[in-house]
Parts: structure tokens; sequence; C-alpha cells
């Protein structure tokens, strides 16, 4: 088992370098570069404009941009270095100031730049680090994936079980029409709809955020784990009603999927020799259902929920710029208006990572709950 | 049959017992749908059609789809309104007017276009974005996913490696950096990002029915008779992944549709100069807490109306273009 995993551990390197490499030429593909947000002040320049491309390493050929980016390249040569001494100072690039390869950790003597060593830069449009940028997010954009995938996951077997002990009958034909117009809804436009009508017209819930700005503190502030040890009842229905609609929002739009593969994987558990053993001992009907189909069932559903994890953080970027909640998807949209490359960069990486990490995740879990599978 | 079988057939008259079976034989043979197929002897398309045919939800998948269609082509002509007049110069209204007589789906706020105007001309738009988008996608797919599966090996590995990697940044978070980037809100260009990242998923589809297929003899004949590489992918081997790929490529018309929409409603997508579903929504959000519904609800409707009629269809070819399903 642990070979598997360390076999799957190296197998991903590849395809997070690639997807390195993809991340930084998207980027690349942005018209002006960091410094175009001078372009329009007079009272910047040129020669200042040369001086922040230095400063900042934009003057160097973009193959070491990037091999700086990653953490390979120290951040130490410039280019007159380079054209000296061609060899050396190429190979210098890729040594640490403490005489050892660059991209080893900075505890054995590695360096301290670049994506391997979790500095992503600074967010160019506030200066703060891109860590604290996306760090501050994520804990939002946790927190409303979080709860949407414990709905989401129930509704989907709650649906595919009924559906599939149902097959063909009336509770089906419902849940099959449901789960395809949910499949068709546009997220964005179903968020709008829930705005119209339960913050607009039925005036129950909030219309978007994550606190209510006149009762509660800022999220992630001292003051609000503050009140939050204070009045802990108080702030979670504060933020329990703020949930309500973006987790609608992401639930019905993404449950389709999932309601089917359920009701597939139970249909087909329910045709087993071990179903109908069980039935002619005379075990109970439910009892059959839960205990004998569905166990079984799950195999499948737990790999393809851990296939999907990646989606809550695409699903929030529709979800949170809709209902304003401060997550990492908004974060992104905000980098992109503002040509925030850094913190762009850093949230990509962090997707990467994530779906990388998700698929070792089911292909582990798989190898973990289905005793027939051998770990070659 | 056996049923039939083991009645006792009644011999008319002058007629012999076995003669008496053969025909009850006969008549019930005729009596079967497989009779007429294959007395017409009718190839895989028009088979496919009438399996298409019997499927009720496909049926109304087409019907919402090609009337979406429909409207689209010829709404924009016979509706007495467009996009190049303002239609009250002189008037801002910061709300709008709702449905009524003579602007049945409303006027927007602000510059108070007739929605539906805006509703149809959005969805021609629309329509020739996911359309064209997919096509661009289906043959990068077929093209990737054709060569690495007929090769295998190294070729293979590469290739794959390239769509894994593609596949760990989400489709949406990159289309918006190219559309917000390179796409200048001209909808061309929005119609060419979406097909040059759309094409993954039917790659890794045509690879898979293609590992399987080049195992087959007629392969192995193709190659014994000299026939080139790619003329065995594409005229040999394609036609038989054709039905897979049609089917995806229709799902995938749906997928675009949304993702433009909303990549367009976020005002990075297609500029408001060229109404699409999507970017006819980005000045709706403003308005709607204030309970104007219109403006947001009609565009929005089209959307699931057609991606809901693609997905029924998309389902019903795929049982159709089964040819392993009975009639």
């Amino acid at each position: 088992m642990i070979g598997f995993i360390v076999r799957r551990l190296i197998g991903i390197i590849p395809t997070l370098f690639f997807s390195s490499l993809l991340i930084y030429s998207i980027l690349l593909t942005a018209p002006g570069g960091p410094e175009v947000r001078f372009a329009q002040n007079p009272k910047v320049t040129t020669a200042q404009i040369d001086a922040f491309r230095a400063r900042w390493g934009l003057d160097q050929p973009i193959p070491i941009q990037y091999c700086r980016w990653i953490g390979v390249c120290n951040t130490r040569t410039g280019t007159k270095q380079l054209a000296d001494d061609p060899v050396g100072g190429l190979a210098s690039l890729f040594i640490s100031p403490q005489g050892v390869p660059n991209f080893l950790p900075s505890g054995l003597g590695g360096g301290d730049n670049g994506v391997l060593h979790g500095d992503f830069g600074y967010s160019s449009t506030n200066g703060q680090p891109v860590v604290s940028v996306i760090g501050g997010r994520i804990a939002a954009t946790a927190i409303l994936g979080g709860v949407a995938l414990v709905v989401w996951i129930a509704l989907a077997l709650f649906s595919g079980v009924i559906a599939a002990v149902n097959r063909y009958g009336k509770a089906d034909t419902i849940i099959t029409i449901f789960n395809y117009v949910g499949f068709s809804f546009p997220t964005f436009w179903l968020g709008l709809m829930l705005i119209l009508l339960f913050a607009g017209t039925l005036n129950w819930l909030p219309s978007g955020g994550m606190w209510d700005v006149r009762e509660v503190p800022i999220f992630g502030t001292d003051e609000y784990t503050q009140l939050l040890r204070e009045r802990p009842v108080f702030v979670l229905l504060d933020l329990a009603r703020h949930l309500v609609l973006p987790v609608i929002t992401l639930v019905f739009v993404n449950i389709a999927g999932d309601s089917r593969f359920v009701r597939a994987a139970m249909i087909d558990a329910l045709g087993q020799d071990y179903v109908r053993t069980a039935r002619a001992k005379g075990v109970a009907e439910r009892r059959v259902i839960v205990g004998h189909a569905l166990r079984n069932a799950l195999l499948p559903v737990v790999t393809n929920v851990a296939l999907e994890l990646p989606f809550l953080f695409t699903g929030a970027i529709v979800t949170e710029t809709i209902f304003s909640w401060p997550g990492m998807g908004r974060a992104y949209i905000e980098a992109v208006s503002e040509y925030d490359y850094t913190v762009l960069m850093g949230i990509l990486v962090v997707t990467a990572l994530i779906v990388v990490l998700a698929n070792l995740l089911a292909d582990i879990v798989y190898a973990i709950v289905d005793p027939r599978i051998s770990y070659g | 049959m056996d049923e039939r079988k083991d009645a006792p057939v009644t011999p008319a008259v002058g007629e012999s017992g076995q003669d008496a079976y053969i025909r009850a034989e006969v008549e019930e043979l005729e009596a079967s749908p497989d009779y007429d197929v294959a007395l017409e002897s009718l190839g895989q398309w028009e088979l496919a059609w009438r399996r298409f045919r019997k499927h009720r939800m496909a049926i109304v998948g087409s019907a919402l789809f090609f009337t979406m269609v429909l409207a689209g082509v010829v709404g924009p002509f016979i509706l007495p309104f467009d996009l190049y007049t303002i239609p009250y110069p002189d008037v801002i209204d910061s709300f709008g007017r709702g449905p009524m007589l003579g602007h049945p789906f409303g006027e927007t706020a602000r510059l108070q276009w007739d929605v539906l105007m805006l509703v149809v001309n959005g969805t021609r738009l629309s329509l020739l974005i996911g359309v064209l988008a997919s096509i661009i996608a289906t043959v990068i797919g077929a093209l990737v996913g054709g060569i690495a599966g007929y090769f295998g090996g190294l070729v293979d590995t590469i290739l794959m490696r390239i769509v894994d990697s593609l596949l760990t940044l989400p489709l949406l978070f990159v289309v918006l950096v190219f559309t917000k980037f390179l796409g200048s809100g001209n909808w061309l260009s929005v119609t060419i990002i979406f097909g040059l990242f759309g094409w993954l998923g039917i790659a890794r589809l045509v690879r898979a029915i293609l590992l399987s297929l080049r195992e087959e003899d007629y392969v192995d004949a193709a190659r014994a008779a000299g026939v080139g590489n790619f003329r065995i992918i594409f005229r040999h081997l394609m036609p038989n992944a054709l039905s897979p790929i049609i089917v995806a490529t229709t799902l995938s018309v749906a997928g675009v549709i949304i993702g433009e929409a909303f990549v367009s409603f976020l005002g990075f997508g297609v500029g408001p100069e060229t109404p699409t579903l999507g970017n006819i929504l980005s000045g709706s959000q403003d308005t709607i807490i204030n309970g104007n519904w219109w403006w947001a609800f009609f565009p929005g409707a089209a959307i699931v109306v057609i991606v809901l009629g693609i997905n029924f269809m998309g389902d019903g070819l795929r049982d159709a273009l089964d040819p392993r399903a009975k009639i």
C-alpha cells in the first residue's frame, strides 16, 4: 500500500511540472506585463519602469523568470554576470547561497524563493504576499464548499437510492426530470433567481456576503473570533443564513450527475446474487437496501466524489461572484480584472495541486474500500 | 413466439399440416419489427433515426432546441426593434418596464432595450458560439485522441500527459484569463478560445475507443494492404468511433453555451455590442434586488430551454446510435 502511494506521488510530479509550465505560459499571454499599470501614470519615467523591471527580474529571459518563480533558480544573478561567464554564470543560477542546489528545502540549505518554497511573490495590486491573500480567502471557500459537499452527498445518495429502488416508477421519473432540469441550469442564473425570490420578493434571506456587516465584524479578524467565542449561536446562525442560498445554488446544479451515478450503481448492486440471497433469507427490505446493496454501491460513488472535489472550487467562482462570498473564486475574478498576475498564478497552482491530490485520493480510497483491487 | 409454437396450428381447407405450420411461422416473422428492417435493409443511419423517433424525450428535446434555433435565425428579422437604435434616446429609466403588450418580455433598466429583441439576438449568437466552438474542439480532440490511441506507446504517453496537465486547471479558470486578456470582447475570438480548450474530453474518448479498435482484424488487413497510418485512423477507425463522438459534441454545445454565458455575464467574454444570452444578463444583477425580474429571467430561461433541449437530444442520440440497441 505504501509503495502504491509512493509510486502515485512520484507519478504526479511530471503532471505538476507541465501544469506549472502551462500556468506560466497562460499568464504570459497577458498584455503589457506587471509594469502595465504604470503606463497611465505621467509621473513615472521610463527609467523608473526599467528600474522596476530590473528590481523584479522582469528583464531576464523568460526561462530564467520561470525557473526563479518555480524556485529551482535563485534570484541573485543579474544578466551582466551571465554574459561575462556563460557556463559558470548559468550554473550558479541553480545553486543556493548556501552552496547546495536551490530547489532543496531551505532547511537543507536550499533557496527560499519560488513556488517550491511556498513563496508565490507579492500581489501587484496591493503588495500583500500572495500566500496571505490566498490564505485569507481559502477558509471562506472551504466553509461554503464543505457545507455544500455534505448536503450534496447526502441528497445524491438519498435521491439515487430512492430512484433505483423505484426504478421506472413515479419517484424515479420525478427525480430523473429534476436531475435533467438541474443539470441544464446555468449556476449564475439560478443564483440570480434565488436572490430575486428569497432576498428580493420574500425578503427572508440576505442577498449576499458572508456575515451581517451591521452586527458582525469582518470574517477572519480577531474581533470575529472573539465574538464567535462570546456569542457562538448568534454568529453561527448569521453564517448559516448567509450560507443557504449559495449552498442551494451549488448543490442544485451539481447533484444531477452524482444522483444518476448512485442510481446506476444501486441498480447494479440490487441485481446481484447476494441481494437475492439476503431477500431469500428473509432479511427486511430496508436492511437489504441499506446494509447490503448500498454498501456495495458506495464503492464507485466514493471514488466519483473524490474526483469531484475540485469542482467545489470551480463552482465557487460562480457562486462566490453572485453572492459576494469572500472566497478564492472571487479573489480569482478580482485578480483577472485587475491583471494581478502573481495572485492569479498562486490560485492556479493551488487549484492544480488540489485537483492532482483529489485524483490521488480517489485512487487510494478506491484501493482501500475495495479489497478486490490490488495495488500492483 | 414459444406460445405460438405450442399452440396447435389449424390447417386451412386443402392445406397440409406442414404448410400450415410454415404459414404460421412466416406470418409471425413478418409481424415482428425486425422484418421490415431486414426487407428494406436499412443503413445504420436509418436505423438510428428510427430509434431516435421512438425516444420521446429526444423528440421533445429536439423540438425545444430547434424552436430556439428558429427564434434565433428568424426572430431578429421580424421584430420591429433592432440593436442599432436606442429606443428612448431622451429618457434614462433606472428601473425599466415589465412585460406588457408590444413588449412581452419587458424592457431593461437604463437604456430600456426590448428584452425579447435582446433574447432572440442573444440566442442566435450563443448558438453560433456553442456550435462553432464544439466543432473546433471535436476536430482537435479527434486528431489528438486518434493519434494517441492509434500509435500508443510513447506518443500516447506524452499526449495524455499534456491532457492530464491541462485537466488539472479548471477550464473556466483558464478560459476566463484568455477571454479577458486576448478575447477583447470579440465573439469570434471568444469562440476560438472555447474551442481551443474544450477538446480534452473528446480526445480522451477517441483515444479510449481507438485503443480497443486498433487491435481489430480489419486494421491489420488495411496495414497489410499498405494503407498509410493516417488513412487507417481517419478512414477506417474514426467512422467506427463516430457515434460516441457525435453524442459528445452535441453535449459539448450545451457546455459551451453555459460557459460563454457565465464568462460574458462577468464582463470578460463577448462585448455588449454583440448580445449573447450571457452578456445581456450582466447589467441585470444591480436591478434584480428592486424587483426587476424580467431582465434576468427571460435570457436565463432561454439558456435553460436550449441546454435542456440539447441534453435530451444527446441522450436520445446516445441510445439511437448504439448498434446493440433494439428498435
